[in-house]
C-alpha cells in the first residue's frame, strides 16, 4: 500500500487495522499449533498404550490376505503397497466404467425428459425420481442381492448363444484367444478411425466433431477387435462342473457396483442435461427454427453445443461424486481401495496411515478429473460461437 | 391437465390435448402404443406379485409356497425390529414419541409463515426443547424411565436424529467456515479453504473411518467416546464443509452495495454480518439448505458400514434371521419406499420454495 493515500488520520486507522489483523492471525496460528501439538501428543500416547507401530514402514510388510479381483499379479505374500495398488486399480476400473455408462444413460434420460411426448417425458422423470430419491447404498445392496440370489447357479447359467454366460458367478463373455494382440490391433484401428472421422467431420460440422471422432474411434476399435477374434479364434466361457472357465469374467460384485453407481449418477446427469438445455435462451430456439432448421437439427447444431458449455462444470463434479461413491464397494465386498484399507486396518491397526493413503488417493483422483474436465471446458467454451 | 373447466366441451378438449401430447405424428403414436403396452405389462406383473399373489400374514409356511408373490409377512413379522432396531421391545413407545416430536418440529419449521425475526427465535427455542426431549426420551434415566444406552438405539429414530443433528450442528460451523473462506485474513482464509476442499474431496466413508478409528486416538488417554457420538460428530464435520459452500453461494448473491451501505453506517464486522449479510444470504439459500438436508438423510445410510444399526442397518439385522432372509426384496422395498417418500417430499418442498422465493425476490 503506498503511503501517499489518504490523510494522516486515515493512515493511522489503517495502520491500527493492519496491526489488529496481524495480531488476530498470530493468535489463530498459536491456537492451531497448540491444537496440533496436543493431538500429536495424545495420538503418540494412545498408540504406545495400544502397542501399535506408527509410520509407513508397514507398506513393505507382507499383506497376508487374498484379493478376489486382480488387474495384475498379486498374492497374499506380496506387500501392503502392492495390495493398495490393486485396490486403487479396482477403484479406477469401476469408476471409469461407471462414468461411461452413467453419461450414456444420463444423456438418454435427460433427452427423454425434454421430449414433447408425454409418456416418454414421464418415463424419464420416473427414472430420475426413483434413482435420485433412494440412497445409493440401498440400491447397491438390492442389486447385489438380486444378482447373487436370483441368478441361476453357475452349473446352469443363462446362456446367450455361448457368447455370454450370466450366473451367480457373474458375467462371462467370449473374447479373442490372443487377448493382448487383439487389444493392440483394436487400439491402432480405433485411433486411425478417430483421426479419419475427425478430418471428415471438421469439414461440415462447426462443433461436436470431437464427439463424433470419439464415437467412430470406439466403433472402429470394437469392429477390429471382433474381426480379430473371428479370424484368430475365440476363448469361449464354458460350464465346467460348478465353475465356469474361459472367456473374460466380470464378478457379481463388480457388476452390482458398476450398475448401481451408473444408475444413481445417471439421474443427476439427466438433470444436468435437462437444466443445460432449458437454460439456453428461448431466442436461440426461435432463431434456429426461423432459419428453417428442423427441431432435431436445431438441437444438434444450436442448442446442444450451448447446453454443453453450461453442463460441463457440474458434470465434472458428478464424475467426482461417482469416484467417491465407488468407495461403497466395501458393503458388497468389491475389493476397492477402501475395502483393502479396511482389511489392513483390521489386521495391523495402523488406521491413521491407511486413512491418509486413502484420502491422498481420492484427492489426487479429484485433481485429475478437475484438470481433465477443465481442459474439456476450455475447449468447449473456445468453440466458435 | 389445464383443460379442465376451461372449455364447454371438456371431453373433446381432453381428446385434443391427448392427441397433441401422445399422437402428434405416426412415430409418436407408435411410441405411445409401445410404451403403454410395456407399462401395462410391467404394471400387471408388479400388481400380480405385490398384491394378488402376495402373502400378507407373517406365515412362514405360506410364504414358502412355490407360486406365492411378495411375502409382506416378513415386514409384518419384523417391522418393529426394522423401525426401532435393537431398542428394548417394551420401551419402543419412547423412540416413537421422540421421533414424532422432532419430525413435527421439522414440519413446523418448514412453514414459511414462521420465518420472521420473532418466529426464528421461537423456532430456535423449539428446536432446543425438541432435541432435549428426544435425547431424554431415548436415553431415559429419570421420571421412572429405564436407561437405554445409545448402543441400543437404532432404526428410523437413529436415522432421523443423525440427520437432524448433523444438519443443526453443521449449520453454524458452515457459516463460520464460509465467512472464513471470504475473510481478509490470509491465514484464516487458507485454513478454511483447505478444510472445505479436503473434506469435499474425500468420500464420506473415509470420514466415518476417521470418526471410528482416529477419534479414539486423538482423545487424551483414558477418555472414551460413545460410538453414537463419534459417528454423529463425523457426520457434522463432513456436512459442515458442504454447508459452508451452500452459505458461500448465498453470500455471493448479495450485492456489494449492501456491504458498503452497512459499513458506511458504521457497523462493525459482526454487526454487519448479523444485521445485513446473514438475513439476506441465508434466506436466499433455504432451497439449497433443504437439498443438504435431503442428501444428509440419504448419507446417513452409510453409518451401517461402521456398525451402527440405522434403518438400513436394522433391516440387515432383520435379514440376518435365516428363516426370512429369502425375502430381502420385500424388506428393501419397504425401507426404500420410506426413504423415497421422505426424500420426494423434501425435494418437492425445496422446488416449491424456490419458485416462491423467486417470486418474492421479483426474479
Amino acid at each position: 500500500m503506498s503511503a501517499a493515500v489518504g490523510d494522516e488520520a486515515w493512515r493511522r486507522r489503517q495502520r491500527a487495522r493492519l496491526r489488529r489483523e496481524w495480531l488476530m492471525q498470530g493468535a489463530l496460528l498459536l491456537v492451531v499449533l497448540a491444537l496440533v501439538a496436543g493431538v500429536a501428543q495424545n495420538v503418540a500416547a494412545n498408540l504406545e498404550a495400544r502397542q501399535i507401530k506408527s509410520g509407513f514402514g508397514f507398506l513393505r510388510d507382507p499383506a497376508g490376505f487374498n484379493i478376489g479381483e486382480l488387474l495384475f499379479d498379486y498374492s497374499a505374500g506380496d506387500s501392503y503397497l502392492r495390495a493398495f495398488a490393486v485396490g486403487m486399480a479396482n477403484t479406477l476400473r469401476v469408476s471409469m466404467a461407471g462414468i461411461v455408462l452413467a453419461s450414456v444413460l444420463g444423456v438418454v434420460v435427460g433427452l427423454m425428459r425434454l421430449s414433447h411426448h408425454g409418456l416418454v417425458a414421464w418415463l424419464g422423470s420416473a427414472w430420475v425420481e426413483v434413482f435420485r430419491n433412494t440412497p445409493l447404498l440401498i440400491q447397491l445392496l438390492t442389486i447385489y442381492l438380486l444378482a447373487t440370489e436370483l441368478l441361476p447357479d453357475s452349473s446352469a447359467p443363462i446362456s446367450i448363444d455361448a457368447v455370454a454366460l450370466l450366473s451367480k458367478q457373474g458375467l462371462q463373455v467370449a473374447v479373442p484367444a490372443e487377448g493382448t494382440m487383439a487389444l493392440g490391433v483394436a487400439v491402432v484401428t480405433g485411433l486411425l478411425a478417430a483421426a479419419a472421422a475427425l478430418a471428415a467431420a471438421r469439414r461440415w460440422l462447426p462443433v461436436g466433431a470431437g464427439l463424433i471422432a470419439a464415437g467412430a474411434g470406439l466403433a472402429g476399435a470394437l469392429v477390429a477387435w471382433l474381426a480379430f477374434g473371428a479370424v484368430d479364434g475365440w476363448s469361449r466361457p464354458e460350464v465346467d462342473g460348478f465353475l465356469i472357465s474361459g472367456g473374460a469374467s466380470l464378478t457379481p460384485e463388480f457388476l452390482a457396483l458398476w450398475l448401481g453407481l451408473s444408475l444413481f449418477t445417471s439421474a443427476s446427469i439427466a438433470e444436468l442435461v435437462r437444466a443445460g438445455a432449458l437454460a439456453v435462451p428461448i431466442g436461440q430456439w426461435n432463431a434456429a427454427l426461423a432459419l428453417g432448421l428442423t427441431r432435431r437439427k436445431a438441437i444438434a447444431g444450436v442448442i446442444f453445443p450451448q447446453a454443453l458449455r453450461l453442463a460441463i462444470p457440474p458434470l465434472a463434479s458428478q464424475y467426482m461424486n461417482l469416484i467417491k461413491n465407488s468407495s461403497l464397494a466395501v458393503v458388497i465386498g468389491y475389493p476397492d481401495l477402501v475395502s483393502i484399507g479396511n482389511t489392513s486396518i483390521n489386521q495391523n491397526g495402523q488406521a491413521l496411515e491407511v486413512i491418509v493413503i486413502i484420502m491422498a488417493v481420492y484427492l489426487s483422483l479429484n485433481l485429475v478429473v478437475a484438470v481433465a474436465m477443465g481442459a474439456v471446458n476450455a475447449r468447449v467454451t473456445r468453440a466458435p460461437r | 391437465m389445464s383443460s379442465a373447466g376451461t372449455s364447454s366441451a371438456p371431453r373433446r378438449s381432453l381428446w385434443a390435448s391427448a392427441r397433441k401430447r401422445f399422437f402428434y405424428s405416426p412415430v409418436a403414436s407408435l411410441v405411445t402404443i409401445a410404451a403403454a403396452a410395456l407399462l401395462a405389462w410391467a404394471g400387471w406383473q408388479v400388481l400380480d406379485w405385490a398384491v394378488i399373489r402376495a402373502v400378507a400374514e407373517p406365515d412362514y409356511a405360506a410364504c414358502k409356497l412355490p407360486d406365492r408373490g411378495a411375502c409382506w409377512g416378513f415386514v409384518a413379522e419384523k417391522w418393529r425390529l426394522i423401525i426401532f432396531g435393537r431398542y428394548p421391545y417394551e420401551e419402543q413407545w419412547r423412540p416413537a414419541v421422540a421421533t414424532a416430536i422432532v419430525v413435527a418440529m421439522l414440519v413446523v419449521s418448514a412453514l414459511p409463515a414462521g420465518w420472521t425475526r420473532r418466529g426464528a427465535r421461537a423456532l430456535a427455542l423449539g428446536w432446543i426443547a425438541a432435541l432435549a426431549a428426544f435425547f431424554f426420551l431415548m436415553r431415559g434415566g429419570a421420571l421412572g424411565l429405564a436407561v437405554v444406552g445409545s448402543e441400543r438405539w437404532g432404526g428410523l429414530p437413529l436415522t432421523v436424529i443423525l440427520t437432524l443433528f448433523a444438519i443443526a450442528a453443521s449449520a453454524p460451523i458452515g457459516v463460520l467456515l464460509a465467512l472464513g473462506r471470504r475473510s481478509q485474513l490470509p491465514l484464516l482464509r487458507s485454513l478454511a479453504t483447505a478444510y472445505i476442499e479436503l473434506v469435499r474431496g474425500v468420500p464420506l466413508i473415509t470420514v466415518l473411518f476417521v470418526a471410528t478409528f482416529v477419534f479414539p486416538l486423538v482423545l487424551p488417554p483414558g477418555w472414551r467416546i460413545d460410538p453414537f457420538w463419534r459417528v454423529a460428530i463425523g457426520l457434522v464435520l463432513f456436512q459442515a464443509a458442504y454447508m459452508a459452500e451452500t452459505v458461500r453461494g448465498g453470500l455471493q448473491t448479495l450485492p456489494r452495495g449492501q456491504l458498503d451501505a452497512g459499513r458506511s453506517l458504521g457497523l462493525g464486522y459482526w454487526q454487519l454480518q448479523r444485521a445485513v449479510v446473514m438475513p439476506q444470504a441465508l434466506v436466499a439459500v433455504i432451497p439449497a439448505f433443504v437439498n443438504n438436508l435431503l442428501s444428509t438423510f440419504m448419507d446417513t445410510s452409510l453409518v451401517t458400514v461402521v456398525s451402527m444399526y440405522d434403518l438400513t442397518g436394522s433391516l440387515r439385522l432383520a435379514l440376518g434371521d435365516p428363516r426370512w432372509r429369502d425375502f430381502f426384496i420385500e424388506g428393501y422395498l419397504f425401507i426404500a419406499s420410506m426413504y423415497f417418500l421422505a426424500s420426494f417430499a423434501m425435494s418437492s418442498y425445496s422446488q416449491w420454495l424456490e419458485r416462491r422465493l423467486n417470486i418474492d425476490l421479483g426474479r
